[in-house]
Parts: structure tokens; C-alpha cells; sequence
């Protein structure tokens, strides 16, 4: 059954012995993801270990994000993530900065892939993680975790934002496997042309864009 | 029978044809200022049933823009001091304000135009005495327009306990990396 990880305040613990015959995979995702990213980024499908939630510079794992909508992968991409760290009144950013964004779309075919659910509780009791904040709070405890995972035998770990209610996120860990899964990225549009986002972030985040 | 609809732009009220409601919305939104809290998400719970389209797409963006020039001038206020090319020329001893341009269309100077003012103006903070500090050209690879650059530099953080990066490294050098590296985020 899926936790709403806002109500679910147990405290993280680091993963122990992880037993790969006893894991609960996740049956049933969606084949089509999001992916936003910058115009200059190597490619919209790289796998990178820069730091994030699942990967860091000095880790073995490269992971490539993606989302469930082009709202969520905003909020989880470069500039996303520079827009929710600042003060409130101070979210200004250029036209540029939207235009330099790009969203793709890919789909994913997952028949061969291990894929984690860490929203799911029934899951999490699969693997010991006491707290769907194993994998949500902490980066360094969330990284153990993936580490882990991944020696058990996961391709990805599927989890809920942090920045977009009701939005998904799929960090996939580079493998023949996962690259093999993934079809050829379909760039949709840059950012400055979403409508859906461009609504998003006037009403629900009050960003200002200047005309620079 | 089908009925023309005519909007008093007065006396705005939401009619059954989506389309108009949305010009309803967005005369609507331009009345308003959108700091009154209430009144986004009022519009954001209607957009949400009728999802915006590409032909509203200008009146979007023009929304976002209307506190743009305010936004500027906060901007201007926290990069502080501003000098012209000569002024900046001076005091990094070149010989003419053509040397300040050309590091300035190399990313290595930090350089704004401004509405109606002739010339280029520099932020003043970019200079350690008379010389460019280190990480300006090192932002500007990573952010290169220059609005976006002061900006990023200029917000307010929470994890900064409300500083910016600007106020950070100036007081403590050895927190550029911190700020790199977030430019690094901010472009991946």
C-alpha cells in the first residue's frame, strides 16, 4: 500500500542485509517519463553521478532522473532545484533560463528491469527500511540505500517528490540493462513553451521572469 | 441561438464559453497583485480544470514579466555599486574602455545594460582591489546572461539562513566552491 511520505515521520534507518530473493519489485509503471534539461547538459538520457539523491562524485552509481510530468521534472531539475532554495519573494529568473530548458519525453520498457517502489510500504518492509524516509530525507542515508539496492539487484528506484505533490520520480542506475530499456529521447519543447508550467510557476510558486 | 458575448472589461464575469473565461482570467490577473495570495490560488484551482493551451502561452508569459522591472530594480539594489566602462576600465589600469568590452563578450567581466542608459555597467563587486576575482569568469561559464548570473548570485537562500551567495563569499572566500558548484546545478 502506498504511503504519503508527509505523514509517515518514522525515523531512517541505514540498510542492513538486504535479501535479494525476499524484495518486493514494483509490477506495475508507467512507460512514459519526463526529462528537463539544460540546452548545454551532454545529452538528455546521461547518466551522471553529480550530486544528488541517489549519486554523488565519489559514488559507484550513475543515475539518470526522470518524472512523471513536466511540472515534477522541472522542480527536480538544475533549475528546479535553484528556484526552491531560494526565499520566497526572491524567485526571479530570465526568459533565458526557460528557454535554455528543454523537456523530452521517453519511454522505458521495464519487462527487464528491477524496479524499487520506496512509496510503497510493503516494499520498504522487504528491505528492512523502517520509513519511506529512508529514501526522501537524508541524501547520505538515501544514497546507502541505493547502494544497497543495487547490489541486490535493482536497475532504479521509483519515489515520490519532494518538490511537486503528487508527482513521481524514477532514478535508473546505469546497466546494459537500463540502457537497453530506454527508447530514443523525443524532445517535446523548451520550458518557455509549456503552458501547463508557465501556470504552475505564476500561480502556485509566484515566480517573476525578467526580460533580459 | 447562438449569442455573441461581449466582456465589459468593468464588470468581468466568468461565462460558459471556456475560451472567454480565460480572458476573464488573465483581465482578471492584470487587476490584481499577485502577492495577494488568494487570488493565485484561486486561478490556480481554475486553470487546473481548464488547462491553459498554447494560445495562452503570451498572456503567461506577460503575467511572469509584470513584476519583472521590479524584480530588476531589487536586483540592482543587492549587486550594489555599478561602474561604467571607463570607471571600471581605471581601476583595473587598462588603457581604454575597449579592454572592459572584450572581457566582457569573453565571460570573463560581469557586465548589465539598462533601459535607456547608454553604455554597459559593471558590478563593482566583481573587483578585489585591481583585479577581477577568480570566480567571475567561472560563474559566468556556467551562467552566462547576465541577469540570470546576478540573480543566482543575489537570491536569498533558506540553506544560507537567508544570505545570498553574493553576501557569502565576499564575507568568506572559501565558500566560492559551495557557490561553483550550485552554478554547476543550477545549468545541469
Amino acid at each position: 500500500m502506498p504511503v504519503d511520505p508527509s505523514l509517515d515521520a518514522g525515523k531512517p534507518n541505514l540498510p542492513d542485509h538486504v535479501n535479494p530473493a525476499g524484495i518486493r519489485w514494483e509490477q506495475s509503471l508507467p512507460a512514459t517519463w519526463w526529462r528537463n534539461s539544460h540546452k548545454r547538459a551532454s545529452g538528455p538520457l546521461s547518466f551522471t553521478n553529480t550530486v544528488s539523491r541517489f549519486s554523488e562524485p565519489t559514488s559507484t552509481l550513475k543515475a539518470l532522473y526522470l518524472g512523471s510530468d513536466s511540472i515534477t521534472c522541472f522542480w527536480e531539475s538544475g533549475l528546479g532545484r535553484d528556484l526552491n532554495s531560494r526565499m520566497p519573494d526572491d524567485r526571479v529568473i530570465t526568459e533565458g533560463d526557460l528557454l535554455d530548458r528543454l523537456e523530452w519525453l521517453v519511454n522505458i520498457d521495464f519487462k527487464e528491469l528491477k524496479i524499487f517502489n520506496s512509496a510503497d510500504s510493503t516494499a520498504l518492509r522487504s528491505v528492512g527500511a523502517r520509513t519511506a524516509a529512508c529514501f526522501t530525507a537524508d541524501y547520505a542515508i538515501a544514497r546507502r540505500w541505493a547502494v544497497a539496492l543495487v547490489a541486490a539487484g535493482a536497475q532504479g528506484i521509483l519515489y515520490p517528490s519532494v518538490r511537486q505533490h503528487s508527482g513521481m520520480c524514477l532514478a535508473l542506475f546505469e546497466s546494459r540493462a537500463t540502457i537497453a530499456c530506454l527508447s530514443a529521447p523525443q524532445k517535446v519543447r523548451v520550458s518557455y513553451n509549456n503552458p501547463d508550467l508557465l501556470a504552475h510557476l505564476l500561480l502556485r510558486e509566484r515566480v517573476i521572469i525578467i526580460a533580459a | 441561438m447562438a449569442e455573441n458575448v461581449e466582456l465589459d472589461s468593468s464588470v468581468p464575469n466568468l461565462v460558459a464559453d471556456p475560451n472567454l473565461d480565460k480572458q476573464v482570467v488573465f483581465q482578471l490577473l492584470s487587476k490584481f497583485n499577485l502577492s495577494a495570495g488568494d487570488v493565485a490560488q484561486l486561478f490556480a484551482a481554475y486553470l487546473e480544470i481548464h488547462r491553459p493551451k498554447e494560445v495562452d502561452l503570451t498572456s503567461l508569459r506577460s503575467a511572469l514579466k509584470r513584476r519583472g522591472t521590479e524584480a530588476q530594480n531589487r536586483i540592482l539594489e543587492a549587486t550594489g555599486d555599478l561602474l561604467t566602462s571607463e570607471e571600471i576600465a581605471a581601476r583595473l589600469g587598462y588603457s581604454s574602455r575597449q579592454t572592459p568590452h572584450n572581457k566582457k563578450v569573453k565571460r570573463q567581466l560581469l557586465a548589465l545594460s539598462l533601459p535607456n542608459r547608454k553604455g554597459d555597467f559593471f558590478p563593482a563587486f566583481q573587483l578585489d582591489g585591481c583585479a577581477i576575482r577568480d570566480w567571475i569568469p567561472e560563474l559566468l561559464q556556467r551562467i552566462p546572461e547576465s541577469w540570470g548570473a546576478l540573480s543566482f548570485l543575489t537570491a536569498r537562500r533558506e540553506q544560507l539562513n537567508g544570505e545570498s551567495f553574493l553576501h557569502v563569499v565576499l564575507r568568506d572566500p572559501s565558500k566560492v566552491r559551495d557557490m561553483i558548484e550550485a552554478a554547476d546545478d543550477y545549468a545541469s
